[in-house]
């Protein structure tokens, strides 16, 4: 056995683990944040921690001697109290995202969200996507998944209402999400056919999974890669009473999107990738402390961070920045970065790489990256338009949903063609409308019952059964002119 | 020079004039293999190292090999009639349960680029479909693909299908997808790995030429 002395802000502890561990296993199963994007198989190269004093890969270190660790286990947290309450029930939701948890506190004697928190998912130390965390799962680690998750959950239940149990936690979040934290084996939602175990809402007592809340309501998912967050989307922005087409998009790693037209409902997900939530991007993070969330220039360059000093760039920031390349004709259009000696700009350019700040850049690869999840958002819109017969021009509205969309620059969308330009004037930023679809439902509970409607009506389309896709994705890949 | 004119235009993906030049290089009694190697081999091969480089992309790769298969239209029953054989052949396919197939496709054609016969078995291939079409097809190479951290273990499935039917020793496997990487080949026992299209010709070719010599 070996010693393993773990340090950061808040604490220190020895544990030991037998010879030849590896170190990024060891810090999961005591659950420790670790952003380990890739899943731990050395190429994300995010998962450093000092050990023994000097920068290691934690999922590439094997642990041989007795070792010193030292890292900031920072999950992000936040917390904002909206208003002072003093009610006798309270109601909570909370939307699991894969990278964010954000919870909700309502105050049942007048309906109000009283106060907001929100964490990091830990089971990031688990990979940035679902098909990694499924992957775990089937190999044995659902059990460690579902106990870090439901631990979470109980600390932003605590965290939000201190000194009482809720009446009721109202739970979202995408399907494998849902899987995980009701101990489910999602391993069947990770290659074709795709099947879920579950599907249906849920309602049971807190006690079944030691949450600490009088009743747990999960809401119901569409299908495996369309979850209850959708449906929760969905039931925020009024879908079932909409009378115009409109095309409902959570731009996040999934990218799923929902289409109503001519009252038929239309779902799929694209994969779009992690790159808007950061990661896959070099310098990519999610939009927490320290990302850099807007960039623009007039004469200067004016960088927004969503607080804090400028450590990283996330969705909306690589956006920006994408758009503003393209301005300046440092990027042409098929996403080349070009030296312009024109442009004021281009001593920020070095090395294939462009400065936003002195240490924070975006990459050729980044841009890359960039292309292949914008042209997979275009192209599933694509096939859903055409799935219903219609065109981009009789949509009437689009709701862009997700922490990303949130701070998105609407008119760099469409620059760099992360939205067809005909839908320029229709878009409409809903942010998290995954948890306040959620808070409707703590309000109503009777809404269970339409969100069980939208799961049921919606037409699942698997984007890599239709070979329209494959074309749509190499069309959108470059830039438009 | 028309072959440097050929490479040229396939590296443009300009498919009917890399057509109408190869025409033209066999009037000119340009030999078919020098026509193949030195025209459109060569500028695929540019392509690929700049594909490598992220200096070109996925639709630019495309494009020049549309632009090479043209050329191989004209080129191919000519090549048959003067007796020039592949230097190798490949099965190629994505692993059961895994429909991703924009890779295997970039790959495919990166293959036939270096004069490597392939055959496509398509998406979501089960391990005993390889194991027949091995034993049909005899090819010197299974390439596999899984886009998928889920699908990856698809790879291990269809090695060890090949080892209980006594035909690992009969082809190289190489394995190639977005999750997949050099140490997951070692552990389950591929013969290769590359990290994209154009490394991935390029070891097969490595791989053929060497067993040529033995």
């Amino acid at each position: 056995m070996r010693k393993v002395t773990i340090k950061n802000q808040n604490n220190e502890k020895t544990i030991l683990v037998p010879e030849g561990s590896n170190l990024l296993s060891v810090l999961r199963e005591h659950a420790y944040v670790v952003n380990a994007t890739c899943g731990g198989s050395g190429r994300c190269k995010k998962c450093v921690v000092n050990v023994n004093g000097d920068p290691k890969l934690s999922c590439q270190t094997i642990i041989t001697e007795d070792i010193v660790v030292e890292f900031a286990d920072d999950r992000r947290a936040s917390k904002q109290i909206l208003m002072d309450s003093s009610a006798t029930h309270y109601r909570i939701a909370i939307d699991i995202g894969t990278t964010t948890l954000a919870g909700y506190l309502i105050d049942l004697d007048n309906g109000k969200v009283v106060a907001t928190n929100s964490l990091y998912n830990p089971q990031i130390s688990y990979g940035a996507d679902v098909i990694s965390r499924i992957k775990h799962c089937s190999l044995g680690s659902l059990p460690a998944l579902h106990r870090v998750i439901i631990k979470v959950i109980n600390e932003m239940v605590t965290d939000l209402l201190p000194n009482q149990r809720p009446e009721h936690l109202i739970l979202s979040g995408n399907t494998v999400m849902l899987h995980i934290l009701m101990n489910e084996d999602p391993t069947s939602m990770g290659r074709s056919p795709y099947i879920a175990p579950f599907l249906s809402s849920k309602e049971f007592s807190g006690d079944l999974l030691k949450i600490n809340a009088k009743k747990v309501i999960l809401l119901p998912s569409i299908s495996s890669f369309i979850g209850a967050d959708i449906v929760a989307g969905c039931l925020y922005i009024g879908l079932l009473q909409e009378k115009k087409n409109v095309l409902f998009i959570d731009l996040g790693t999934n990218g799923e999107m929902v289409l109503k037209a001519n009252d038929t409902y239309y779902g799929t997900s694209t994969a779009a990738g992690p790159a808007f939530e950061g990661a896959n991007i070099e310098k990519g993070l999610g939009g927490v402390k320290g990302a850099i969330s807007a960039v623009s220039y007039e004469k200067t360059l004016m960088i927004e961070t969503i607080s804090g000093t400028p450590e990283g760039i996330c969705g909306s920031g690589l956006i920006d920045i994408i758009a503003l390349l393209r301005r300046e004709q440092m990027l042409d259009e098929t996403g080349l970065l070009v030296t312009n000696q024109e442009s004021q700009l281009v001593h920020r350019l070095i090395d294939d790489k462009f400065y936003v700040t002195d240490t924070v850049y975006i990459t050729q690869k980044d841009i890359r990256e960039f292309q292949l999840a914008k042209s997979a958002i275009v192209s599933g819109i694509m096939v859903l338009l055409d799935q219903a017969q219609i065109e981009l021009s009789s949509l009437a509205q689009v709701y862009i949903a997700g922490g990303f969309g949130f701070h998105m620059n609407k008119k760099s969308a469409i620059a760099v063609g992360l939205l067809p330009v005909q839908l320029e004037d229709k878009i409409r930023i809903v942010g998290n409308s995954s948890g306040l679809g959620s808070v409707q439902v703590a309000n109503d509970l009777s809404l269970v019952g339409e969100c069980e409607t939208i799961a049921r009506e919606v037409i699942c389309i698997d984007l890599n059964k239709e070979t329209k896709f494959n074309q749509y994705f190499i069309d959108n890949i470059y830039f438009a002119l | 020079m028309i072959l440097t004119e050929i490479s040229q235009y396939l590296q443009q993906g300009k498919a009917k004039d890399v057509k109408a030049l190869v025409q033209k290089a066999l009037e000119d009694h340009y030999s078919p293999q020098d026509i193949l190697n030195e025209g459109m081999i060569a500028g695929m091969q540019i392509i690929g190292a700049k594909f490598k480089k992220n200096e070109v992309f996925v639709p630019e790769v495309l494009i020049a090999a549309r632009a090479m298969n043209a050329g191989l239209e004209v080129l191919r029953p000519i090549l048959i009639d003067s007796g020039v054989k592949p230097i190798g052949k490949a099965i190629i396919c994505t692993v059961a349960g895994d429909l991703h197939d924009i890779g295997k496709n970039l790959v495919k054609m990166m293959f036939e680029g270096q004069g490597i016969e392939c055959l496509d078995l398509g998406v979501d291939v089960h391990p005993t479909v390889i194991i027949e079409a091995i034993k049909q097809h005899k090819p010197d190479l299974v390439c596999l693909s899984a886009l998928l951290a889920t699908t990856m273990m698809g790879q291990k499935d269809v090695i060890e299908a090949l080892k209980q039917a006594g035909l690992r020793e009969q082809v190289k496997v190489l394995i190639g997808g977005a999750p997949v990487t050099m140490a997951f080949a070692e552990e389950i026992g591929a013969d290769g790995y590359a990290m994209d299209a154009a490394s991935a010709a390029e070891l097969a070719k490595e791989i053929l030429l060497n067993k040529e010599k033995i």
